[in-house]
């Protein structure tokens, strides 16, 4: 079981923003803000885990013009995990937020 | 007139030029992702070099951006190696009777064949070696019966060759001057 950093979490929360979207590596990076040398290591450890699911891109890569992409998203335990760190993410903050807005 | 022209040569130069330094850092990028894959355990290399490589025509920007890129996705490469290395079930390292067990058989042929050589080869230069001795060389007297005597009574050598023959090797001392044989 992956060690759920604060980069994995991001990933983890971009993917789960859409769960039935599949993104590419970049397309990630760009919504994380996270670099390739971070990035794909944690989609590497998401996918041995289970927690991610990928796909190559199915494309005539002649016709298209490029090579065909790697597509990742939630799995359905990814998905369980994603929600619950995100809503203790929210719960840790929750008092942060409360002293914010009262002060 | 001439001016105008003189500029746009060296604006089509410039352009040129500035082309092909992107496009060989665009090179030079997907080499350092190739590079970056051999680092990986041979299972996963392919298929990040495929993922790494369509993404790099995706990173938008001038070929300096690409490379950026690429050698971030290098030290991302060190990082899953050094993981896959850590996370390999450990084997056991095999003894070297397991290792030699399946090709026993084999193993016990070449040692009967080199067994067979090295004793043929022994009894080969046995014989030489009596034959040789027998041909009589200086100082030396092969005789039938159990030994020899001689007046000075030399170093004797006696060898059993076979045939029954004893082969006594003399080894005389040189003869000092004014004595008698």
């Amino acid at each position: 079981m992956p060690r759920i950093t604060r980069e994995t979490e991001k990933v983890l929360a971009a993917l789960f923003a859409d769960l039935a979207t599949w993104r590419y590596g970049l397309q990630v990076a760009n919504e994380t803000g996270l670099r390739s040398g971070t990035l794909y290591p944690i989609l590497a450890r998401l996918e041995d885990a289970g927690w991610v699911e990928s796909q190559w891109e199915k494309i005539d890569e002649s016709a298209a013009g490029r090579r065909a992409r790697r597509y990742y998203r939630l799995t359905a335990e990814g998905e369980q995990v994603a929600r619950a760190t995100l809503n203790e993410t929210q719960a840790q903050l929750a008092p942060l937020r409360l002293g914010l807005s009262s002060a | 007139m001439i001016h105008y022209l003189i500029g746009a040569a060296g604006l089509g130069l410039v352009a040129w030029v500035v082309g092909e330094v992107a496009g060989a850092f665009t090179r030079l990028a997907a080499l350092v992702i190739r590079t970056a894959t051999r680092l990986l355990p041979d299972a996963k290399a392919d298929r990040w070099q495929k993922e790494w490589l369509a993404e790099l025509d995706a990173v938008p920007g001038l070929g300096i951006v690409k490379l950026r890129w690429a050698l971030n996705v290098t030290a991302g490469a060190g990082v899953m190696a050094y993981e896959a290395r850590a996370t390999r079930p450990k084997t056991r390292r095999r003894s070297i009777t397991e290792r030699l067990a399946p090709q026993s058989d084999e193993l016990f042929a070449i040692g009967l064949i080199l067994l067979l050589v090295a004793a043929y080869l022994a009894q080969k230069e046995r014989t030489r070696d009596a034959s040789g001795k027998r041909a009589g060389a200086v100082g030396r007297s092969t005789l039938s019966g159990s030994g020899v005597r001689t007046s000075r009574q030399p170093d004797l050598i006696v060898s059993n060759p076979p045939f029954g023959a004893a082969v006594v090797e003399c080894k005389t001392q040189p003869r000092r001057p004014g004595r008698n044989p």
